[in-house]
């Protein structure tokens, strides 16, 4: 009798391993685990009210701490929306003749068709292992895996991981497990972003797959290539903090700060779905 | 009160209390990152609960709190069933036997368990990721670091109960 309750957590944790196997089964096999998926909308409130809460402690802190840092960030915003002004005129100009070479080429007119869907952000996982973000929309409301999800400003924030009645799982641009095809505006060169480890407690990321003759430079702005045509092309990513040439040799990476501040983003836009002209 | 009549209460209470903490962690812990981790509390409970009550109870509870965990945590994250119920066996049929049921014991549980679930966990992002191991052994260390810091306050809350439930036993007898 003694041995045989000595034997009883083994038989536990057997039974535990048989049900790490089924339940590994039923993930793999279900777009969502109906487990993940009853949980996820019961935690809806209860992670919506605590980040809430977090959000207005983190927003009173950074208001006592960093206040003459936030005057002097809108100082230079004032400055970079001054300059904006002024490329947007330029680009204006710019359009116009497009459209007026276009049509004497009889060229068809180039389109990009988004469809919107607003969500707030009610969770946001910031271990070392992974970089998401909880939604408060899913399936319920046409949001899908693999949809872009971006900021009112049109930068990437990341793809849509995993969608439940009400809520979704955003991997954003820092988790090792998202790869995006990406391309450096200026110089053209092609690269594919995935999340670095060692990279991810300083908010960065890394490109990597980018080719040896690739002149790049820091300041570089990346944008999304739309490659495969899975994600739209065009997204802003980010700007180049620095580069180098893989151990290999063969490619060089680039490290690449995210525009989207994800650590205080509130609501983002999910690309439910997009048609392009080029 | 019998001990047929304080099984039931005193489980509801443990799980009670496991809520706590996972909400805890979910909800608060997880917006408030620290050495860029967030902390792991499910299998500290486990690992309470293992070393206060015995091997079996604290398998089954550590596979009741890896599952709701893994359902929670997305699907790569099975693997936190059978890793912890094997900590709360483990830490059930070793240290309490020669340490007693003593903060200093749990501490010592509470280390190994979690040294076994980021040991598992560097192992199989090491297969999975290219990332060098450099890179992951911060991350590792964080995460136990920052988990170990609320293992005290999941001791005295767990030992609390068990109290509650089993005052006619001596509480320091191994």
């Amino acid at each position: 009798m003694k041995q045989f309750r000595q034997k009883n957590p083994l038989l536990i944790v057997i039974a535990a391993l048989i049900l790490t196997g089924v339940v590994s089964i039923a993930s793999a096999v279900l777009p969502v685990h109906p487990l993940a998926n009853a949980a996820g909308v019961l935690a809806t409130p209860f992670r919506a009210a605590g980040t809430a809460v977090t959000s207005w402690v983190q927003g009173v802190f950074r208001y006592a701490t960093q206040y003459e840092a936030m005057e002097r960030r809108i100082e230079e915003l004032e400055g970079q929306v001054a300059e904006m002004e002024r490329e947007n005129r330029e680009a204006e100009q710019t359009l116009r003749e497009n459209e007026r070479l276009r049509r004497l080429l009889e060229l068809r007119e180039k389109r990009r068709d988004f469809v919107f869907e607003s969500a707030a952000v009610t969770g946001r996982t910031v271990s070392g292992w992974a970089s998401t973000l909880t939604i408060s929309k899913g399936s319920l409301h046409g949001v899908e895996e693999g949809d872009c999800v971006v900021t009112e400003n049109g930068a990437l924030v990341g793809v849509v991981r995993e969608s439940g009645t009400n809520w979704a799982t955003v991997a954003t641009l820092l988790d090792p497990d998202l790869a995006v095809g990406v391309r450096f505006f200026r110089t053209g060169d092609d690269g594919i972003l995935q999340g670095d480890f060692s990279l991810m407690g300083e908010n960065m990321t890394r490109v990597g797959f980018v080719s040896n003759e690739a002149e790049l430079r820091p300041g570089d702005e990346v944008l999304t290539s739309g490659m495969g045509g899975r994600y739209p092309s065009g997204l802003t990513v980010g700007t180049v903090e620095s580069f180098g040439f893989a151990p290999s040799g063969t490619e060089q990476y680039a490290v690449v700060k995210p525009k989207a501040d994800l650590e205080r983003l509130e609501e983002v836009f999910v690309i439910k779905e997009f048609t392009q002209v080029e | 009160m019998t001990n047929t009549n304080r099984t039931l209460p005193k489980w509801i209470c443990y799980s009670g209390a496991f809520l706590f903490y996972f909400f805890l962690e979910r909800c608060v812990c997880n917006a408030l990152p620290l050495w860029h981790a967030v902390p792991l509390l499910a299998p500290l409970t486990a690992a309470a609960v293992g070393f206060l009550e015995g091997a079996e109870e604290g398998a089954a509870f550590g596979m009741g709190a890896g599952l709701l965990c893994a359902v929670c945590c997305g699907a790569g994250n099975a693997r936190m069933i059978w890793l912890f119920s094997l900590g709360g066996a483990l830490c059930g049929l070793t240290l309490h036997r020669s340490l007693g049921r003593t903060l200093p014991g749990y501490l010592l549980c509470a280390v190994g368990t979690m040294g076994l679930v980021e040991a598992v966990s560097l192992l199989l992002r090491l297969g999975r990721y290219a990332a060098p191991a450099a890179a992951m052994l911060p991350i590792a260390a964080g995460e136990a670091a920052y988990s170990l810091l609320f293992a005290p306050a999941i001791y005295l809350l767990f030992s609390a109960i068990y109290r509650r439930f089993r005052p006619d036993l001596e509480f320091d007898e191994p």
